[in-house]
């Protein structure tokens, strides 16, 4: 299993995962506190042919490739921006690189994945990508664009026996605790149904196991929204 | 007193040389609005303006590649110039969304075109537009699609950017919402200039699939089926809208 991004999300999803069982490494552009540098391959998304010698390098160090996460976006998004003060670089390095990137991950990886008999792709996105985010106009943009992108390709790749489905978070595991928490109250009137937003190793992870073993294989496409029961809009 | 729904307003329309943007430009001059052209070519443009003013209304034509964030800073400054003032922008322009294709076969120049003209477009037309959308209490408009919501099977890359367009909508409709600025998006289905080269080489998509589930077994007109929409979102009738997409697809796209 590959698993993208290196912020706390990202690698609290690889260590769950791997004490599941699961042999995994993380592609990003430095390991991620909490995970070793030798279960890392290096990759900052900055062109399609490092993306791809990265997911080259990562199904040759595990031998196949049954399901790959895809958490990685820009740093940049993270930020708390205005979008009247978003500068064009920011815009075209934060915004336009991480579809970029994902869009590069995604035109090399049906080809490892189906010479495995087939696999699945989860995209991890906020769900305020459903709901909109006043400052993170950026993180909402990409993780809508993402959302889409995952639904393409699970339309592409179905009969490669390739399933493709995003699991959205709640804002407080992209943003700061202060952001999250302004972000929540946007989303629903209420707080979440299960009063917590979430453990990445209890709540999480299970989840996007879950999508990668066989009961699953006829969800594609699908968006699960896993932010305890916050944004309710479907 | 004057009744027209957008009289004394002006909308700079993106694309509107043709298609959607034209249908859309001559719709909001019907309601009484000022209307910027805004066209890459002014081959194309000139003419819908001339159109507009022929039927009584008044518009201007302006040069204008929506990818150049100058040429769209200098669409808003002659909406300024002419007209006193910008009340809703409506990014429409977007490049040939080429044929079907994987994902793996969409050439560079495909993704990179479409990505600048819908979403590095829509970045240009917001900030350019903010400081008279806040003054004037206006509103911006994007054009999207229901790929943008159900993904494509056949042009991936239109919708993750017409996806995009949606998330950077509900978000600014959030942040610009206490400043007394709308933001909304369109989803049309219309027979536009790029819809008859496609009907033309793929009458089974267009006579089949796509008219085959649509609900009003039509393909939309882009002045007299989407222009209306827009004309509601551009006036004071949807003061209390803002963050939707409204799909003007003859009801092919149902679910939310």
């Amino acid at each position: 299993m590959l698993i993208t991004g290196a912020h706390p999300l990202a690698i609290g999803m690889a260590n769950a995962l791997a004490a599941r069982g699961d042999d995994v490494r993380v592609v990003a552009a430095e390991p991620g506190s909490g995970w070793s540098t030798d279960r890392t391959i290096a990759c900052g998304f900055a062109s399609e042919a490092e993306v791809e010698r990265a997911l080259a390098e990562g199904v040759a160090q595990l031998g196949g490739l049954d399901q790959l996460v895809h958490a990685w976006v820009a740093p940049g998004l993270l930020v708390e921006r205005p979008f009247d003060e978003v500068a064009p670089d920011e815009w075209i390095t934060a915004c336009e690189g991480s579809l970029e990137g994902a869009w590069w991950l995604m035109r090399h990886l049906r080809e490892p994945l189906a010479s495995s008999g087939g696999g699945t792709v989860v995209f991890v996105v906020p769900s305020i990508a459903l709901a909109g985010a006043a400052g993170f106009s950026m993180l909402a943009t990409v993780a809508e664009g993402l959302r889409v992108l995952a639904k393409g390709c699970g339309r592409q790749w179905a009969k490669n026996a390739i399933t493709v489905n995003t699991v959205a978070t709640a804002p407080h595991h992209w943003v700061s605790d202060h952001a999250g928490a302004v972000l929540t109250r946007a989303i629903s009137l209420s707080t979440p149904a299960f009063g917590t937003q979430g453990d990445v190793a209890a709540d999480l992870a299970p989840l996007v196991a879950a999508l990668a073993g066989t009961d699953m294989h006829f969800l594609t496409a699908g968006t699960l929204v896993a932010d305890g029961g916050l944004w309710m809009g479907l | 007193m004057n009744t027209a729904l957008l009289a004394g307003r002006t909308v700079l329309v993106t694309g509107a040389g043709g298609g959607v943007g034209e249908g859309i430009a001559l719709a909001c001059a019907t309601h009484g609005a000022n209307i910027v052209i805004a066209a890459r070519r002014t081959e194309t443009g000139d003419p819908v303006a001339a159109e507009i003013v022929r039927r009584g209304g008044h518009a201007i034509s302006v040069r204008c590649d929506v990818t150049l964030r100058a040429d769209v800073e200098a669409a808003v400054a002659a909406a300024i110039d002419t007209y006193g003032g910008l009340d809703t922008m409506v990014h429409n322009a977007l490049a040939h969304v080429g044929p079907p294709r994987e994902i793996e076969d969409v050439p560079d120049d495909s993704w990179r075109s479409m990505m600048h003209t819908a979403l590095r477009a829509s970045y240009h037309c917001a900030q350019a537009a903010f400081a008279q959308l806040r003054a004037r209490g206006g509103n911006l408009i994007l054009i999207t699609s229901a790929a943008g919501v159900e993904g494509s099977p056949y042009i991936p890359a239109y919708g993750v950017v017409k996806a995009a367009q949606r998330g950077l909508a509900k978000s600014l409709a959030r942040e610009w919402g206490p400043l007394g600025i709308r933001v909304n998006c369109i989803g049309p289905v219309a027979m536009t200039p790029a819809m008859k080269i496609s009907a033309e080489k793929s009458p089974v998509f267009t006579d089949g699939l796509l008219i085959g589930r649509t609900p009003l077994r039509r393909i939309g007109d882009p002045e007299p089926d989407i222009g209306p929409v827009a004309v509601f979102l551009a006036s004071d009738l949807s003061r209390y809208v803002t963050g939707q997409t409204i799909m003007v697809d003859g009801g092919g796209f149902t679910a939310f």
